[in-house]
């Protein structure tokens, strides 16, 4: 499936903004089962630094520097993205939560290595010993993991309200957990928080979600909108995708654009301005089928 | 008096003392244990320590109590605190050391050095391939997740592509002595090595008060270090003249005065995050001057969390874009960002074998023994011993020590819980085994006692290898073991002594001394120093106000004193001040005396005491730009304790020679700003403080003594203006009457010639307005404003002002009163928006962070 992906970020400040540096994670990434084909940003004012790079997850990501006074910034961000669909192994036939934390004990060659550091705490999905006993429960030794961990997202799914009012960016995961509400940031940072107490690897992932409403169908909720969900690590078999907001295997209606720890290594436009007073955002994301 | 006695002068020696038996009578009763420095096992003195030991005997108990007192005075001056804001008083933040130096012989110490240089290049080795090809994670030689849960492994840091990087230009090690006489290791210092400025500033101190003894054991001196430390950071800035800063956190944080003293040493400006910006992927220190860039930057703050953009969890204090002109290579960070992964005791238990795997040598200084707890055989095993837990990244700086959890003092619940907690986290902390320090004798009275002693060691990359500095900062232990570099039991220097004499090596504070002034004309006043600068101008004025306010109003209550003035003048007086804080107590309202007192000893709002404060914390904030005589004066009025007084604690006379103390002082300070301080920017900030200050204090007390007053000429109040006016004697000679309104009115508000006239300081203002750099052909919004207040001034007719009208009013002084009241204020302001603003704290926002949608 090719999509065309389109998003525009425009920020307002009431007072000038003298001076602003940027960090941009809007280029979505290649993957076992993505390819972008072409992406291109503009930049409103133009930047005086621009530096397109790599972070250390292997994300594209690009530096900003903005040196003229402005009170509006826009970034649009465009891009052509191939997505196919993922081969799931069978969930009950996936090695067991025991394998898994075993094999990473041993970690020595990269694909080990590189999910064990998915496994320790983060910033937005610290250890909390109440998710670990609520989540402990889907986790017997024995289980298979994606079983498991598809358990968790279901849990999540039923038990918790999709309500935007109830949570910020700035709510601590324990907050969310606690009130049963918040949004798929909160959804991600929750699972990937249970599974890590658990010792278990899990990362964020942000990107996109495509909606086709069909006649008949219930709309997804947070249509054409960023979206975040989880990626948990099966040894030998790779990484694979869940949506607890949706309670979905991840399929070709996700469009991938970063991966990290969480949301703090990979925020689409995270920015450090000088000036601008008080800020509205407005975003629009639109995902269109190509041809 | 000894304490007046000057620096540096040599103790005056008692006579009749016989070395010999003074000597076996500091040695009596010197306990046997351990190892320890002084005393061999058999009971002989060790060679290093013969002629400092002879020396110390020659000079008696008065000549002891003689070194103890100019080094402790040398420690004063210096400013030396855990804390610059703190009461000096304060024993938790008061920084001791003890007289006696640890000796120790060139030899011993040339092995030391070849360890730490050795254990320095492994560190160094290690860091570089954690942050390259990372292969001692796939061969097995260190645990990977004692690196991937690592707060300070800093992401942005790896580059595969890039093995050869140095992460280490600064080092520290923690070395203690075992009782059985061997050197072990008990932490590194890699992120950002503290504590430097305290070696220095004690050996200093030490010099000054051991100065004889000092040259006759050959100690070798700490300056040659420094000198390469200097050639390092300039050829690692890559220009000739290149720009280095030390970038320290919070000037409130316990290592502060460390740092500060440092940078003094080395020449170089002491920045906050605030001084720096990012542009054009280049780094900028904030000057008046503009934006300069900085080559180099010596970091004092933690590196993972540098830079808010590149680094989740940095906060404020970090600079957006760091990250980014560091990867651009055009600045470096010394220690690169990330040294921090090998900090503490993070490595400890695999160091043998990094060793030889990264150098092919046996590691010459072994490390104290330390299990890492992300093992479990070694964490079931730890937790059986019940060893101290720390964690493995733990700094353990002056003033702020690691604090080991000891298992042993838990309850079964807790011990429990700590278990749990390991078994989850177990990568990020380490058990260690407590080692029996080895002793070094201490002075207690006219006796030597045996206290357990470690050391902090410091290391800097010279050329290709590292080097040493021949010296570091004692820790004195207060229990005979530990697991870390013993904390809060007061320190000691160390001297390497030698046989032979050192080569001369010329002292770096007495360069940077002489040049401060030269270099820092203009170019790199930082708009944080000047907004701090003229502050210190303002509350120096404001404290010598209130003193002489308080001497005038104590003068009057003596017995003997002169009854010139209704008390409900100097009421009202006193009320000028006090009002701006918090109303008296009932029971203080009504006596004049407590009035005083409060003003002058209780901490309130414009109350004295919290002036003096102002003044020493914006002093210290600038030290580097005040001269050295005038940082003294100023920090020997903050720790002069009479000023700390209970409040109504002192009767009126011991009171009034305080207050001539302080405005002798205060005075003193003001004449070293007009003849010692070049006439740089620096100076100007501070004078233009000072002008604004007195002249709002002046309208004040104009409108209270005079305008206010239906009588002023008969009821006293115009002498007294004159008094707090400093004017009293111009007026004398030039009058040779009573004070009448006219005369003073001119003489204090509108005579240009009169250094303590409104028209003076606005002229002075005036001229300092007219030099400030500025962007305008235009005069500026302060130049404006100058202009506008001193054309009042100078328009005013002193006789016009004083007659009243048929209602009694003088409505033109009234007009000009206000006018300049409320225009003073607002020059301040003016000044703070366009020259400090960007001192200020301008990020408004951090990460701008969208939250995501569905």
């Amino acid at each position: 499936m090719i999509y065309t992906v389109s998003h525009r970020t425009t920020y307002r400040y009431s007072d000038p903004v003298a001076i602003s540096h940027h960090l941009l994670h809007l280029a979505p990434r290649g993957g076992a089962w993505q390819r972008c084909r072409d992406w291109a940003l503009e930049i409103d004012p133009s930047p005086s630094v621009r530096r397109d790079d790599r972070d250390y997850f292997g994300n594209p990501v690009t530096f900003l520097t903005i040196q003229q006074s402005h009170r509006e910034l826009v970034l649009h961000a465009a891009s052509s993205v191939e997505v196919r669909k993922p081969l799931l192994p069978e969930p009950g036939r996936t090695p067991s939560v025991r394998a898994v934390r075993e094999r990473l004990a041993r970690a020595r060659e990269n694909d080990a290595l590189a999910a064990l550091e998915f496994t320790f705490p983060s910033l937005y999905a610290p250890f909390e010993p109440e998710l670990l006993a609520w989540a402990a429960p889907s986790f017997p030794p024995e289980r298979p993991f994606l079983e498991a961990a598809a358990e968790l997202s279901a849990r999540i799914h039923r038990e918790f309200r999709y309500d935007p009012r109830a949570t910020t960016v700035a709510t601590p995961v324990a907050e969310a957990f606690r009130l049963r509400r918040g949004v798929c940031q909160d959804f991600a940072h929750l699972a990937i928080a249970c599974l890590r107490a658990l010792g278990l690897p899990a990362r964020y992932v942000s990107g996109y979600l495509v909606t086709r409403p069909r006649a008949g169908a219930t709309r997804l909720t947070g249509a054409d909108a960023s979206h975040a969900w989880l990626s948990v690590w099966i040894p030998d078999l790779g990484w694979f995708d869940l949506d607890p907001t949706n309670d979905l295997v991840v399929g070709e209606e996700h469009v991938t654009v970063a991966w990290g720890r969480d949301y703090g290594d990979v925020a689409p436009v995270a920015g450090t301005i000088f000036g601008g007073g008080r800020h509205t955002v407005e975003v629009a994301v639109d995902v269109v089928p190509a041809g | 008096m000894l304490a007046s006695a000057p620096l540096g002068e040599p103790a005056p020696l008692s006579i009749a003392i016989d070395p010999e038996s003074e000597c076996r009578r500091l040695l009596r009763d010197y306990p046997r244990g351990g190892h320890d420095e002084m005393l061999a096992p058999d009971g002989t003195v060790r060679p290093a320590w013969r002629v400092f030991l002879d020396g110390l005997a020659a000079l008696g108990p008065a000549g002891r109590e003689a070194a103890q007192e100019s080094t402790r005075r040398a420690l004063r001056e210096s400013g030396i605190a855990f804390n610059v804001y703190a009461d000096p008083e304060d024993r938790r933040h008061a920084w001791r050391l003890d007289l006696l130096p640890v000796l120790l012989a060139e030899e011993e110490w040339s092995r030391i050095e070849r360890g730490l240089a050795q254990r320095a290049r492994l560190l160094d080795r290690a860091l570089a391939d954690l942050y390259g090809p990372r292969t001692l994670l796939r061969d097995g030689s260190l645990p990977p997740s004692l690196v991937l849960a690592a707060a300070e492994y800093v992401r942005p840091e790896v580059r595969p592509d890039r093995p050869d990087r140095r992460f280490l230009l600064l080092y520290a090690c923690d070395l203690a002595r075992t009782a059985e006489g061997r050197w072990v290791v008990l932490g590194d210092q890699c992120d950002a090595p503290i504590g430097n400025g305290y070696a220095l500033a004690s050996r200093v101190a030490l010099s000054h008060g051991f100065a004889e003894l000092f040259a006759a054991t050959n100690t070798r001196r700490l300056a040659g270090y420094y000198q390469r430390l200097q050639e390092t950071l300039l050829a690692a800035s890559g220009r000739d003249d290149g720009r280095i800063v030390v970038l320290a956190g919070d000037p409130e944080s316990p290592t502060w005065f460390s740092h500060a003293y440092l940078a003094r040493y080395l020449g170089y400006s002491l920045v906050q995050g605030a001084d720096l910006t990012v542009r054009d992927d280049l780094l900028y220190l904030k000057t008046l001057d503009g934006l300069q860039r900085v080559d180099l930057v010596v970091r004092k703050t933690p590196g993972h969390l540098a830079d808010p953009l590149w680094l989740p969890g940095s906060g404020l204090a970090g600079i957006s874009g760091l990250v980014q002109a560091a990867r651009s290579g055009r600045v470096l960070i010394a220690n690169r960002l990330g040294a921090g992964l090998a900090q503490g005791r993070a490595l400890a238990p695999f160091t043998a074998g990094l060793c030889r795997r990264l150098l092919g040598e046996d590691l010459l200084i072994e490390e104290a023994p330390t299990f890492w707890l992300g093992d479990p055989a070694e964490r079931r095993r730890a937790l059986e011993l019940g060893l101290p837990v720390l964690p493995a990244t733990a700094r353990n700086d002056p003033g702020a020590p690691v604090l080991p959890i000891d298992p042993t003092a838990l309850s079964t619940a807790e011990r429990a819980a700590l278990a749990e907690r390991l078994e989850r986290e177990g990568h990020r902390w380490v058990a260690q085994r407590p080692i029996a320090f080895a002793t070094t004798p201490s002075l207690d009275g006219d006796r030597l006692v045996p206290v357990p002693w470690a050391v902090r060691c410091f290391v800097a990359l010279a050329g290709e290898d590292y080097t040493v500095l021949p010296g570091g900062l004692v820790r004195l232990a207060g229990a005979p073991t530990g697991v870390a570099l013993p904390n809060g039991f007061g320190s000691k220097d160390l001297w390497i002594t030698s046989e032979r004499p050192p080569p001369p090596v010329p002292s770096l504070l007495l360069a940077s001394l002489r040049e401060v002034h030269l270099r820092r004309t203009g170019r790199d006043l930082l708009s944080r120093s000047a907004d701090n600068l003229f502050w210190l101008g303002r509350y120096a004025e404001r404290a010598e106000a209130t003193m002489r306010l308080a001497r005038s109003v104590l003068t009057r209550l003596r017995e003997d004193g002169r009854v010139d003035v209704e008390p409900a003048i100097l009421h009202r007086l006193l009320d000028l001040v006090l009002a701006k804080g918090p109303p008296p107590a009932e029971s203080d309202a009504r006596s004049l005396e407590r009035l005083v007192a409060l003003l002058l000893f209780a901490p309130r709002p414009y109350g004295l005491r919290e002036t003096l404060d102002h003044v020493h914390r914006t002093a210290t904030l600038v030290r580097d730009q005040i001269s050295h005589d005038a940082w003294r004066m100023l920090n020997a009025l903050h720790v002069d304790r009479r000023w700390r007084t209970a409040v109504g604690a002192l009767p009126a006379r011991p009171t009034l020679e305080l207050l001539d103390d302080g405005i002798r002082a205060l005075s003193a300070f003001a004449g070293t700003e007009a003849e010692n301080m070049t006439r740089n920017w620096a100076w100007r900030f501070l004078e233009m403080g000072r002008r604004i200050e007195r002249a709002i204090q002046l309208v004040d007390l104009v409108r209270l003594l005079l305008l206010e007053r239906t009588d002023p000429e008969n009821d006293g109040s115009l002498r007294l203006l004159l008094e707090l006016g400093d004017s009293f004697m111009t007026y004398r000679s030039r009058y040779l009457t009573t004070p009448l309104a006219a005369p003073v009115v001119d003489l204090l508000l509108l005579d240009e010639t009169n250094p303590r006239s409104a028209a003076f300081q606005l002229e002075e203002l005036a001229r300092h307005c007219r030099l400030l750099p500025s962007e305008t052909p235009y005069r500026t919004a302060e130049q404006r404003l100058v202009l506008e207040l001193s054309t009042a001034v100078q328009l005013a007719d002193p006789v016009r002002l004083v007659t009243p009208d048929s209602a009694g009013r003088r409505g033109e002084l009234a007009l000009l009163l206000d006018r300049l009241a409320r225009g003073l204020p607002l020059l301040s302001d003016v000044i703070g928006r366009t020259y400090f603003a960007h001192a200020e704290a301008a990020v408004t926002t951090i990460a701008l962070q969208r939250r995501e949608g569905a």
